[in-house]
């Protein structure tokens, strides 16, 4: 059994009445809303990958299946008005800060109405209106920005904070370092996000650096660092609400790590040669979403057939979006070069 | 408005400074940010005393981080404010480059037209110090050819100061060149706040023999160079783009039109240079046809910038390479 | 290997050969003196012989080649010997007109030294400024002609002012340019008498471009002339009958230099080479026989041009003349009606002129001179009689016709004239 599903399945497991406090904390609503985000995520996800299947799907993508948990519990940490910072596997993060799931899928498929007109792609879907800043396809390169970003919230007064969501492979570029220990210094209010799914590509984390745990690098910047198990999204909810409360009280960041696993290789190029069917197999059985229905059956949060039907009408509103997206107008390259500068 | 009789002189460094200063003072959403540049002033005293008005916050002296710099550069952008950043020497912009390049010139195609990075980062460039090879370099051509950042490069206090204000307001990324030997050139600089527009160019020199292209300490070698070659009946229009990227096409365009030859100098190194760009620009305009020599560049060799004085001279076009060179191009076939 | 198959040098002045057809093919066994290959100067084609017995091997040369001479095409080898084509020295790989070679012909490019003069002009090749392209251009001036001061002969806007002051360059019709070998005679100057000056006359208008183009011509095209003398006593009869004829319907009168433009725009087609332009890299035969008609106008001379004369009659010949010079007279000649010949004619009879030579007009490859027709004793069965006799000189461009060419013309033309019913 590989190192860190050991973590989860032991020393990273919530304490069963811990997770009921933080389920009785919760509204039903609240509870329910994430049990959404995560079924919408999935299904984005399968529909997207049977649209790239189906050669619909210019370029590559980067599936999240499995990881959902981590953007998830982490958004529905913060306030609406709050700020997100994310990365090319992204489409988790972008549904949980409210994105409209059919401009997501218009600019998955390169539409002009397209959250991005079709100059993104599923790599750098933004929704600037709902504050969500975007994602960044280089690795590590969206850290430095969070600097820049947590300045402005700072400068301007404001109490609102930014989650800045980055891979495993980010932790072990130097843009890392410089932002980390420049939110330190100047406690910005920014709660870093380490979706820790262990493979920078085909790289093992645990031959990439020699920490056990991401989250022991915060030592370095003299701040709180925190390893989560990142398919538990009432774990990452609450550890992630911990760290925007420092963060929105001036105290600074925190580093969060959300301990996790992709079931899909790292891009559709991707030929699984770095790791066994069994580990993929292993990690499946920490599915995020059957846990999280297991748990609010059994906290009685939800019935069963709540949840089917909640199921079924994500299911349904991702095929409707699709459906939408696909009859989306393309874009046109009249005016590409006069676009490029702001007025 | 300033009094035309008592026309103030200042230095551009101290056009630099006036322009921050005057911008930050109307508008609190800009800020400077960079190595040193809070109680030393900059490494070349640009922000000297700023601090003092400004406190902390708003000329933040940040740790050794050139990415970081940029990143909260771009990142304070994205929230709207306007941030300034000083780069100590333009070579350390390479440190920048994913936030400058990936990040700020991306982020608002790549999001769909939606938002808009209004960034400065300052970078003074160029030889003549004896900091070598690490610490000279004009790097201009890299960002040029990235799309969606401006470049600006004046050659005079008075551009200096109304460029950098409107570089400020722009809501763009710029890279803006100062040279560091013309930082302690003086010039006439209106004491208001004033703006010139991005993208014109400007007539230093009007002449009807021949065009030299330039920019920058270039710029003014080049000016040199005319009134040297006047005394020979050789008369020279020095055009200088003061904005590289979008270059002010019509200006080049008009003038080798006018004069048929074109002389093009930059301290940048030749190949895959700025001087073979507006050649091209030349070449497939109008003016190709009133063309009645062939466009010559004189720029940088291609070599890293030498240590030794006489070396890190011959590296650059100097005022005598200039001469020499126009002389032979105005001469050519008359 | 036995020896190297070259192109041969076999003109004083040449410095190419035209590969026409090889008679033999790589493999095929050569006898030492059995041709070889035909090659073709400027000048006439040859024959080119095996320099020795043995295997024809290592071809390079194509069909319509154009290779420096001394350049070697192709190897004679031993029939038991295994052959390896030698590697080629640059300077002897370059055929000027390889397309099908590229990396040969940038060899040779690279390799300036080796480049081999084009044999003929080709303005393309002419170095000079955009700025005094442009103005070349728009004064119709030919680059070719004009000599600059630049590196390696660049023309600069100086030099095609200078040029446009003295008149040098100016080209001929469009839109197929003619254009001048390389080399063609730069301007000199040469100093003016020192003598008192009656008047200045400003070289403009049609004289300019007369001068221009005929300067042109006599420095540039090599003309060959030859002669006969026509009896016209069957042509004065056709005419007395046609005249009254053609009178009656147009009221016009036929002359003898329409009825001459009949019998050559008749003939023309069968000589299609007299009937041509030549453009440097080809000879363009021309479908329409387009006929200018030398005709002097007081000061000047101008050349109305009777259009596709080949289809028509001599009624509509004789119309079509008076319609132009009409125009002429009264200076309304369009553009169209003095450019686009195809052949010329000139008649100096009607002042008196016997015989005279003319200088082609291009981009035409021949010309027509008429002289007078004079009451000449001529021996006839061997009887001298009173004949009117007309003396026709044609002029033709030797860079395109050979004088076989010439005289078949002009004696098809004799006996055309002297027995004008074959003309029906």
């Amino acid at each position: 059994m590989p190192v860190h599903t050991k973590d989860v399945s032991n020393e990273l497991q919530l304490d069963p009445k811990i997770r009921k406090q933080i389920v009785q904390r919760l509204s039903k609503e609240k509870l329910q809303k994430m049990l959404e985000q995560m079924f919408l995520t999935r299904f984005f996800e399968e529909n997207a990958e049977a649209l790239y299947m189906r050669g619909l799907v210019h370029g590559t993508m980067h599936l999240s299946i499995g990881m959902e948990a981590s953007p998830i519990g982490s958004i529905a940490a913060i306030r609406d008005d709050d700020y997100i910072l994310h990365h090319h596997r992204g489409h988790g993060h972008t549904i949980a800060k409210g994105a409209d799931i059919t401009l997501m899928m218009g600019e998955f498929i390169g539409k002009e109405p397209g959250y991005c007109r079709g100059r993104g792609g599923s790599m750098h879907i933004a929704d600037i209106a709902g504050r969500n800043l975007g994602a960044t396809g280089i690795v590590g390169g969206g850290l430095p920005t969070a600097v820049g970003i947590g300045l402005a919230l700072q400068m301007k007064k404001t109490d609102n904070i930014l989650l800045c969501f980055f891979g495993d492979g980010a932790t072990n570029e130097g843009s890392f370092h410089e932002a980390l220990n420049m939110a330190a210094l100047w406690k910005l209010p920014i709660v870093f996000i380490c979706d820790n799914n262990q493979y920078g590509m085909s790289m093992a984390v645990e031959r990439a650096m020699t920490v056990h745990h991401i989250s022991q690098r915060a030592a370095a910047y003299n701040i709180p660092g925190v390893t989560v198990d990142g398919n538990d999204v009432l774990a990452v909810y609450d550890k992630v609400s911990e760290a925007a409360m420092r963060a929105r009280s001036g105290e600074g960041p925190t580093l969060v790590e959300n301990l996790t696993y992709r079931w899909r290789g790292h891009s559709k190029s991707d030929r699984n040669l770095y790791r066994t069917q069994e580990e993929i197999e292993e990690w499946k059985q920490f599915d995020p979403i059957i846990r999280y229905t297991g748990w609010l059956q059994e906290y009685k949060v939800l019935s069963e057939d709540e949840i089917d039907s909640i199921e079924q009408s994500a299911k349904e509103s991702i095929n409707k979006a699709t459906e939408t997206a696909l009859a989306f107008p393309e874009p046109t390259p009249e005016n590409l070069e006069a676009e490029v500068f702001a007025p | 408005m300033t009094n035309p009789e008592t026309k103030r002189e200042i230095t551009m460094l101290e056009a630099v400074r006036e322009a921050l200063v005057q911008e930050m003072r109307r508008d609190e959403n800009v800020f400077l940010i960079g190595e040193d540049i809070g109680v030393y002033g900059g490494a070349f005293g640009v922000s000297k005393g700023m601090q003092e008005e400004f406190g902390m916050e708003r000329v933040r002296d940040t740790p050794i981080s050139e990415a970081g710099i940029a990143g909260a550069c771009v990142g304070a952008a994205l929230m709207g404010m306007r941030p300034v950043g000083e780069v100590m020497f333009m070579d350390f912009l390479t440190l920048m480059m994913d936030q400058l390049v990936n990040q700020a010139a991306k982020i608002r195609v790549m999001f769909g037209g939606k938002v808009s990075i209004p960034l400065v980062m300052r970078a003074p460039y160029g030889s003549g110090t004896g900091a070598a090879a690490q610490h000279c370099q004009s790097l201009e051509s890299w960002f040029i050819s990235t799309p969606g950042i401006k470049v600006i490069c004046p050659s005079t206090p008075y551009d200096a100061k109304g460029l950098l204000v409107s570089a400020i307001r722009d809501n763009n990324p710029v890279v803006f060149m100062e040279n560091k030997l013309l930082y302690k050139a003086k010039g006439f600089v209106p004491e208001d706040l004033y703006t010139l527009p991005i993208s014109k160019g400007d007539v230093k020199r009007e002449g009807k023999d021949m065009t030299i292209f330039s920019y920058g300490v270039t710029a003014q070698r080049s000016l040199e160079a005319a009134e040297i070659l006047a005394k020979e009946g050789i008369d020279i229009e020095v055009i200088d783009p003061r904005t590289l990227k979008p270059l002010d096409k019509d200006l080049v365009i008009q003038s080798v039109s006018k004069t048929g030859r074109l002389l093009i100098v930059h301290e940048a190194t030749k190949t895959g240079g700025f001087a073979g760009e507006v050649t091209s620009v030349v070449c497939e305009s109008e003016a190709f046809d009133r063309l009645d020599a062939p466009i010559k560049r004189l720029c940088g060799l291609d070599i890293p910038i030498p240590y030794n004085r006489t070396l890190e001279k011959a590296a650059t076009p100097q005022v005598e390479d200039i001469v020499k060179a126009a002389r032979s191009l105005a001469i050519e076939g008359r | 290997m036995k020896a190297e198959v070259i192109m041969p040098k076999v003109d004083m002045d040449q410095e190419t050969g035209t590969l026409v057809e090889w008679l033999k093919q790589e493999g095929d066994t050569v006898k030492k003196g059995e041709p070889l290959f035909v090659m073709l100067t400027a000048k006439a084609s040859i024959e080119v012989e095996a320099p020795e017995s043995g295997i024809l091997r290592g071809i390079t040369a194509k069909k319509d080649d154009v290779i420096p001479v001394t350049q070697v095409i192709a190897y004679i080898v031993s029939p038991d010997e295994k052959f390896e084509a030698p590697v080629a020295k640059p300077a002897e790989s370059a055929a000027v007109k390889a397309p099908e070679m590229p990396s040969e012909a940038k060899k040779a490019e690279n390799e300036t030294s080796s480049v081999p003069t084009m044999v003929a002009g080709d303005a393309s090749q002419v170095r000079a400024t955009p700025l005094a392209r442009a103005i070349a251009r728009e004064k119709g001036l030919d680059l070719s002609a004009i000599a600059g001061r630049g590196p390696r002969g660049r023309i600069y806007k100086a030099d095609v002012l200078s040029a446009l002051d003295k008149g040098v360059g100016s080209i001929a019709a469009k839109p197929a340019m003619v254009q001048a070998p390389a080399g063609a005679a730069p301007a000199i100057n040469i100093p003016l008498p020192n003598a008192r000056i009656r008047e200045r006359i400003p070289q403009k208008g049609v004289r300019t471009i007369i001068a221009q183009r005929l300067g042109y011509s006599w420095n540039s095209i090599p003309h060959i002339y030859e002669s006969v003398n026509v009896n016209m006593e069957e042509i004065v009869r056709l005419r007395e009958r046609v005249n009254q004829v053609i009178q009656n319907h147009t009221g016009l009168k036929v002359s003898y230099t329409a009825i001459l433009a009949l019998a050559v725009a008749r003939l023309l087609p069968k000589h299609p080479f007299l009937n041509s332009s030549f453009t440097g890299d080809e000879v363009i035969l021309w479908e329409d026989v387009n006929l200018g008609i030398a005709t002097s106008l007081e000061d000047y001379l101008i050349v109305p041009v009777v259009r596709t004369a080949q289809e028509l009659s001599l009624e509509s010949i004789v119309k079509e003349m008076s319609r132009l010079l009409e125009a002429a007279r009264g200076k309304k000649l369009e553009p169209a009606d003095m450019s686009g010949s195809t052949f010329t004619i000139s008649n100096l009879g009607m002042f008196g002129i016997e015989s005279f030579t003319a200088i082609i007009n291009p981009p035409e490859t021949a010309i027509l001179a008429v002289g007078k027709m004079v009451d000449t004793p001529v021996v006839i069965d061997g009887q001298v009689v009173v004949r009117p006799m007309m003396n026709l000189t044609l002029a033709v461009d030797h860079r395109v016709n050979d004088g076989a060419r010439a005289a078949k013309f002009l004696s098809d033309l004799k006996s055309t004239l002297e027995n004008p019913y074959l003309l029906i």
